[in-house]
C-alpha cells in the first residue's frame, strides 16, 4: 500500500509558513477589529443597529365599555385597522394603487394612484377596515403602504338610549352624551414599546410587555335599565306615531337615589350612524337641552308652597268663577266651568282660576323662593353635557300677570329632568336629589361607586304626604284618570302647555305631558311622559297619561312589585297635623 | 511543519468554526422563535377579534325588540295580564330594595 506523505518537500515549507502566517494575521486582524467594534465602539454600533432593525411599537388603547345597571353591554370598541401611505416610499404608484384597489373595491384606483403619487408625507387610504382585508394587504408587503391598529366604537343595541349614551368619532373621541361627558374616564393612553424587525420589515420579536392586554379605559356602569328603556321606547314610539307628535320623551328616575332608569327621546338617535345628516337633529338629549313651559304640572309646585306655608286648608273651598274670570286685566279660563272646589279638587280638576286664587296668598318672593328651592332656574347637575338651566325671571322683572302665569306653569321654562327631580322630591319625602346616569366606574378589580347626592331638603314629610294623597286623587278622579293602574296607586299630574309662537301662545301647538310616581305609597320610580305638538289627543291626560299607564304597568311587573293598594288618607294626616298644632 | 502542527491548526479552525456555530445557533433559533411568536400573536389577535365579533353578534341577536317580535309574530305569545302574574317571595334584589334618600 502506497503511503502518501504531505508537506515533506523542502520547497513547500516557506509557502506553508506564509499561508499559516497570513491566516494568523487575518485572524489577528479580525480579533483586533472585533475587539474594537465590540468594546471600543460598542455604543455607536449598538445605536446604529437598533436604528436599523429596532422598531417602536405602539399598542393602541381600548376605550372603556358602557353597560346598563344589570351589566348588559350598551357600547364597546372592536379592532378596526386603518390603512395609510407614505407616498415618498411608494415605488410604483400605479401598480400599488391597482393592488390596493383589488382588495378595497370601494376605493377608486385613479384616486389612489393620485394619492400615492402626491408629495404628501402621510395619506390616509381607508379608515377602520375589516381585519381580513388588512391581512390580505399585509401579505402583499407593499412598500410605502402601512397598517395602523385602531379600534371602532360599536353600539350593539342600535337606537336604544342613543342620545343618552352619545357617540364617539372616528378617532374614538367622545363627541356627545355620556361618551363626551366621561371622555377622560373612558379613554386611555397608548402604550409604547420596542420591537425588532428583519431586513424585509417583518416583526421578529417584541418585548413581552407588548403581549400583555392593551391599555384599557374605565368601564361605565349606568343607572339605566335596558329592559325599562326598551319598554319606554316601544310605548313612546307607538304613541308618538299614533297621535302625530313632533317628538316625545320619557324620563324615569329612582326617587331615592336620583338614578335615571330610563331616558328615551323620540325620534330615536342611532349612534352607529351619527354621521348621517338625518341623525344630526336627534343627537341632542331633549330632556336636558330643550327647556319647555311646564303648564299645569307646575301647579304642584304652587300647591306644595301653599301647603308648606300653611296658607290653605285641605277642606277649604274655592269658587272657580264658572270657568272664566278677569284677573289683572287678563282673561283667565278653565277647561271646564267649575263652581266650588275644595283644595284637592282644584288640583284634581286642574283649575287655573282657583289655583291662581290659592297662590295669591303667597308673596311673589315666597313663591319665587319655592320655585328656586325645587331646582328650577339652575342646572340639575346631571352628568350629561349641554344641560340647560331653564329660565325664571327674578321678581323685580315680573309683570302684574307673572304671579298667576307662573302658578299655572307659564312665563318660565324647565327641562324635563328638572321636573322629574322636583317630583322625585315629593315622592321621597322632601329631598331634592342630583339626577345621575352613572352608577359606578369599573377598571380591572377597582370599582368606584357613586352614592346618591342630596342637594337639599325642600319640603317637610308632612307636606309631601298630603301632596301624594292629592296627586293620587288626580289619577283616581281627575285629569290623570288614564294613568290609573290595576292593583297599584299612582300619584301624578297632567299638563297641557300652549307653545309660544311669534310672541303669543299658539292655539294649535301644545306640549302634552303627564308626570307621576308609582306605587304612590312607596314609589319605585318617578316618570315623565311628554309629547311635543301632538296633532291628535292634545291634552296631557289623553296623550301622555295612557303611555304612563302602559309603561308603569310593565315596569312594576318587571321590578317585581306585587300589587297592593295602601290608600294614603288625607284626613288622617290632616287630623294628625292639627293635633300636633 | 509536522503532522501535529497541521492537526493543531485544523483543531483550531474547527474549534473556531464550532464556536461561531454555537454562538450563531441560539441567535438563529431566537430569530426563528421570534417569527413564530409574531405569527402566534397575530393569530391570538385574530381569535380575540373573532370572539368579540361573536359576542357582539350575540348581543345584537338578543335585542329585546327582536325577541319580542319573534315571540309575538312567530310564536303567538302575548304579554301576561296582571292577573296572570304570581309573585314569589325570594331573596331581595339589592337593586330593588327600598332605600332612604
Amino acid at each position: 500500500m502506497r503511503r502518501v506523505r504531505y508537506f515533506t518537500s523542502s520547497y513547500s515549507r516557506p509557502r506553508l509558513y506564509l499561508v499559516v502566517g497570513l491566516f494568523g494575521l487575518s485572524f489577528l486582524a479580525i480579533l483586533v477589529r472585533l475587539t474594537v467594534v465590540q468594546v471600543g465602539q460598542y455604543a455607536y454600533w449598538r445605536q446604529s443597529a437598533e436604528a436599523q432593525y429596532g422598531r417602536r411599537i405602539t399598542v393602541p388603547p381600548v376605550r372603556g365599555s358602557i353597560y346598563d345597571r344589570r351589566n348588559n353591554l350598551l357600547a364597546t370598541s372592536i379592532p378596526a385597522p386603518s390603512i395609510y401611505a407614505t407616498p415618498h416610499k411608494v415605488r410604483q404608484p400605479e401598480v400599488t394603487a391597482q393592488k390596493v384597489a383589488q382588495i378595497f373595491p370601494t376605493l377608486s384606483q385613479n384616486r389612489l394612484a393620485q394619492q400615492l403619487a402626491s408629495k404628501a408625507s402621510f395619506v390616509w387610504l381607508s379608515r377602520q377596515v375589516s381585519p381580513e382585508k388588512t391581512s390580505a394587504l399585509a401579505a402583499l408587503n407593499l412598500p410605502g403602504i402601512h397598517i395602523k391598529q385602531e379600534t371602532r366604537r360599536i353600539y350593539p343595541r342600535g337606537v336604544m338610549a342613543g342620545s343618552t349614551i352619545g357617540y364617539a368619532g372616528v378617532d374614538e373621541q367622545g363627541l356627545g352624551g355620556l361618551e363626551r361627558q366621561y371622555e377622560n374616564v373612558l379613554s386611555a393612553q397608548p402604550r409604547r414599546t420596542n420591537g425588532t424587525r428583519d431586513a424585509r420589515g417583518r416583526t421578529v420579536s417584541i418585548n413581552p410587555d407588548a403581549h400583555a392586554e392593551p391599555p384599557r379605559g374605565t368601564d361605565l356602569h349606568l343607572t339605566l335599565d335596558m329592559r325599562l328603556q326598551h319598554i319606554a321606547e316601544k310605548e313612546l314610539a307607538q304613541q308618538a306615531e299614533a297621535i302625530g307628535a313632533r317628538s316625545g320623551l320619557v324620563v324615569m328616575m329612582d326617587p331615592y337615589t336620583g338614578g335615571i332608569l330610563t331616558l328615551a327621546s323620540y325620534p330615536f338617535f342611532n349612534p352607529n350612524d351619527y354621521r348621517n345628516k338625518e341623525q344630526r337633529p336627534r343627537r341632542r338629549n331633549r330632556a336636558i337641552t330643550d327647556p319647555v313651559e311646564p303648564g299645569s304640572t307646575f301647579k304642584v309646585v304652587a300647591a306644595a308652597a301653599a301647603l308648606e306655608e300653611k296658607t290653605v286648608d285641605l277642606d277649604e273651598t274655592f269658587f272657580c268663577e264658572k270657568g272664566w274670570t278677569m284677573r289683572n286685566n287678563r282673561v283667565l279660563r278653565d277647561h271646564k266651568p267649575f263652581e266650588f272646589l275644595t283644595f284637592p279638587e282644584v288640583l284634581e280638576n286642574s283649575s287655573n282660576i282657583c289655583m291662581a286664587k290659592i297662590n295669591e296668598r303667597l308673596s311673589s318672593e315666597q313663591f319665587y323662593g319655592y320655585i328656586r328651592r325645587f331646582g328650577f332656574g339652575e342646572k340639575s347637575l346631571i352628568d350629561l353635557p349641554g344641560e340647560h338651566p331653564g329660565s325664571i325671571r327674578r321678581t323685580e322683572d315680573w309683570s302684574a300677570l307673572s304671579h298667576d302665569s307662573l302658578t299655572i306653569g307659564q312665563e318660565l321654562t324647565v327641562t324635563p329632568v328638572q321636573l322629574v327631580a322636583a317630583f322625585a322630591a315629593i315622592a321621597n319625602g322632601g329631598w331634592l336629589l342630583q339626577p345621575r346616569l352613572v352608577d359606578r366606574l369599573v377598571k380591572d378589580d377597582l370599582e368606584q361607586i357613586f352614592k346618591p347626592e342630596r342637594r337639599r331638603r325642600i319640603l317637610s314629610q308632612q307636606t309631601t304626604n298630603r301632596l301624594t294623597s292629592i296627586l293620587v286623587g288626580v289619577v283616581e278622579r281627575g285629569t290623570g284618570a288614564q294613568a290609573a293602574l290595576d292593583g297599584y296607586l299612582v300619584a301624578g299630574k297632567s299638563g297641557t302647555a300652549q307653545k309660544a309662537e311669534n310672541g303669543r301662545y299658539s292655539r294649535s301647538k301644545v306640549t302634552a305631558s303627564f308626570i307621576g310616581y308609582a306605587p304612590a305609597e312607596a314609589p319605585r320610580f318617578v316618570m315623565l311622559v311628554m309629547f311635543d305638538e301632538p296633532k291628535k289627543k292634545r291634552w296631557g291626560g289623553t296623550a301622555a297619561a295612557p303611555v304612563f299607564c302602559r309603561i308603569a304597568q310593565q315596569a312594576l311587573h318587571y321590578l317585581q312589585v306585587p300589587p297592593g293598594r295602601i290608600r294614603p288618607m288625607i284626613e288622617d294626616t290632616y287630623i294628625a297635623d292639627r293635633t300636633e298644632n | 511543519m509536522g503532522k501535529p502542527a497541521i492537526l493543531v491548526l485544523l483543531c483550531c479552525t474547527v474549534a473556531m468554526l464550532g464556536g461561531i456555530l454555537i454562538y450563531l445557533w441560539p441567535q438563529m433559533r431566537l430569530v426563528d422563535m421570534g417569527y413564530r411568536e409574531s405569527d402566534l400573536q397575530k393569530q391570538r389577535v385574530e381569535a380575540l377579534q373573532r370572539q368579540k365579533e361573536l359576542s357582539l353578534e350575540l348581543v345584537s341577536l338578543s335585542q329585546l325588540s327582536r325577541i319580542e317580535e319573534i315571540a309575538t309574530r312567530y310564536l303567538g305569545l302575548r304579554p301576561p295580564q296582571s292577573t296572570q302574574i304570581i309573585y314569589v317571595r325570594s331573596q331581595p334584589d339589592p337593586q330593588t330594595v327600598m332605600r332612604e334618600p
